[in-house]
């Protein structure tokens, strides 16, 4: 609840507040939710790898998400009570997704170590061998 | 509004809140589908996903646009109430309504397409997905054009006022939820 008693960040002419400053807001949010989504699908039809294609759509559905929550529901206007509402829900169907995926051989965060260590082992095999120290290894 | 959120202990009117209780449902509803999606789509070699020339990607990309215009046309005839303006917020919900027409015709055609093509409920775990995602959806769309019919016809009876204004407000929020699902039920159903 916005300001304690105004409903939905209400902000009416009536209420002191200029209405056309929000409205305006309405429409900013409105053109980049249509860039979002021409981005996306553009980047749907790039030669991306496939794991690059995932997480950039994620990302912008999580743009989205976070714009309509933010400005078209009200939400950065809300207490607390709502806003953790919503979060606890969130995190709930995080853990649905995210604990059930090294069952299926997939561990995201492994991976993602597991490729930062061969892209900083790969940047060491660039420089030339420390005097008196061991060549890196080549992979 | 006013009124009421002085009368209640968290100072959220009832009826706001409980319809963030049911969109907290709501959201469990849909994360428990969509999540078993994802980790079948990752896991299944049943998942057999069609080709992105029988997914009708322009379609469903209007019919994204088609949402996210109605989610700017209720917000705006929300702000229309709350300024009192009566006639530009039976507009703007006029506007709603036919966003919310638009995409169900769409989604009609689009279903009738993929009948056609082969991509049914029953062929594959991909068509089960499809459909019940896409399906539930739909109903909800549906609900929310009613609900939205039904303000249009309580604003023309004068129930709306600058200072009491619930009913409008609620529905917007059921309205940008619906909203916000398809926003992310068109990359994975469509694009991945």
């Amino acid at each position: 609840m916005s300001a304690k008693g105004t409903p939905h960040g209400a902000s009416a002419k009536h209420g002191g507040i200029d209405k056309s400053a929000e409205v305006r807001t309405y429409l900013i949010i409105f053109g980049c939710l249509a860039v979002l989504t021409l981005l996306t699908v553009g980047v749907a039809y790039m030669e991306l790898p496939h794991a690059a294609g995932v997480v950039i759509a994620l990302v912008i559905a999580a743009a989205k998400v976070f714009l309509i929550g933010s400005f078209f529901m009200h939400l950065r206007g809300e207490g607390k009570l709502i806003n953790w509402s919503v979060a606890v829900c969130c995190a709930l169907v995080l853990i649905l997704i995210v604990f059930v995926l090294p069952d299926l051989g997939i561990h995201p965060a492994e991976e993602a170590m597991r490729d930062l260590s061969h892209a900083l082992e790969g940047q060491h095999a660039h420089y030339p061998a420390a005097p008196g120290g061991a060549a890196p290894a080549a992979h | 509004m006013s009124t009421a959120i002085a009368e209640t202990n968290t100072g959220i009117s009832n009826a706001k809140l409980g319809t963030w209780s049911f969109l907290a449902s709501e959201i469990m509803l849909f994360g428990g589908l969509i999540s078993a999606y994802v980790i079948l789509r990752s896991g299944s070699a049943h998942m057999v996903v069609p080709p992105r020339s029988m997914m009708g990607i322009p379609l469903a990309t209007f019919n994204t646009f088609a949402l996210i215009t109605s989610s700017v046309t209720m917000v705006l005839a929300l702000a229309a109430i709350q300024e009192g303006n009566i006639a530009r917020f039976q507009r703007w919900l006029l506007c709603t309504i036919g966003g919310g027409v638009i995409f169900l015709c769409v989604k009609a055609y689009e279903y009738q397409h993929k009948w056609e093509e082969g991509i049914t409920i029953s062929s594959n775990l991909f068509g089960s997905f499809y459909y019940t995602l896409t399906g539930l959806h739909v109903v909800h769309v549906t609900g929310g054009l009613f609900l939205m019919a039904y303000l249009l016809w309580a604003g023309t009876r004068g129930e709306f006022t600058p200072e009491s204004h619930d009913r409008v407000e609620c529905a917007g929020l059921y309205w940008h939820f619906v909203d916000l699902v398809w926003v992310i039920l068109f990359p994975i159903l469509y694009l991945l």
